[in-house]
């Protein structure tokens, strides 16, 4: 197992210090590589963090089949195709993921973008589909109540909601067939 | 933005996907109207097919 893997592992089983190591060790590459596909210095830097964010928040689902560095660099890929397409709702050519130094390959990393899909989807949803489905889901909260708290009327969140499993379908489509 | 800061502002945002991922695994799937009806609509073919059948051969 190499030495990134390990320290998802490390990360996995809750040791945070392992988040920095993985930073030390990924964070200058990878927004290299963001600044050729964004051509800016501050979009890629943000690009880069949201990148770890994701991995973080995907750290106990994480299973080392494919080099950490492949899979890292394509979640940074697709959150920089994401950014240039909210700005120019163009389809984006984009460079390869640079070598790794490993065996894997860039298509084993994209099964593995099944798992981070809906974390994809997730990480673009504005503050009130935020919070309707944190308040719908996890808290029990029903229709009404949100709308009372959002100053919406029940049908508004209701249309909310279905846009919200709409787009998590669509990912979860999107996914399958990748 | 120093390293603590940047290490914080990347937990921050882990944590928010997180939950966000959570609530989204647990929300119930939402039964439409439309196949309310179809559902109880093929339930009704079952039970009333054969019983038609069976009163075909009375009368």
């Amino acid at each position: 197992m190499g030495e990134d893997q390990e320290l998802m592992e490390l990360l996995k089983a809750g040791d945070p210090r392992a988040l920095e190591q993985l930073i030390e060790r990924w964070r200058e590459r990878a927004e290299s590589y963001a600044v050729g596909i964004l051509h800016d210095r501050q979009a890629a830097e943000d690009a880069v963090m949201e990148a770890f964010a994701r991995i973080y928040a995907s750290r106990s689902r994480y299973e080392p089949k494919c080099a950490f560095g492949t899979w890292f660099l394509t979640v940074v890929r697709r959150i920089c195709i994401d950014e240039i397409r909210k700005a120019t709702h163009q389809p984006v050519p984009v460079p390869e993921i640079p070598e790794t130094g490993t065996e894997s390959a860039e298509t084993e990393a994209l099964h593995r973008m099944e798992r981070e899909d809906r974390i994809r989807i997730l990480a673009g949803f504005d503050e009130t589909e935020r919070r309707i489905l944190l308040g719908f889901s996890l808290e029990g909260k029903t229709t009404g109540q949100l709308a009372k708290e959002l100053s919406m009327t029940d049908g508004q969140v209701r249309v909310r909601l279905h846009r919200i499993r709409k787009k998590l379908r669509k990912g979860a489509d999107d996914a399958n067939e990748s | 933005m120093n390293h603590d800061e940047y290490l914080r502002g990347i937990i921050l945002r882990g944590n928010e996907l997180e939950l966000l991922d959570r609530a989204a695994e647990k929300l119930p799937a939402r039964h439409t109207a439309v196949r309310g009806i179809i559902a109880a609509a093929a339930a009704l073919l079952t039970v009333l097919l054969p019983a038609a059948g069976a009163a075909h051969v009375f009368f």
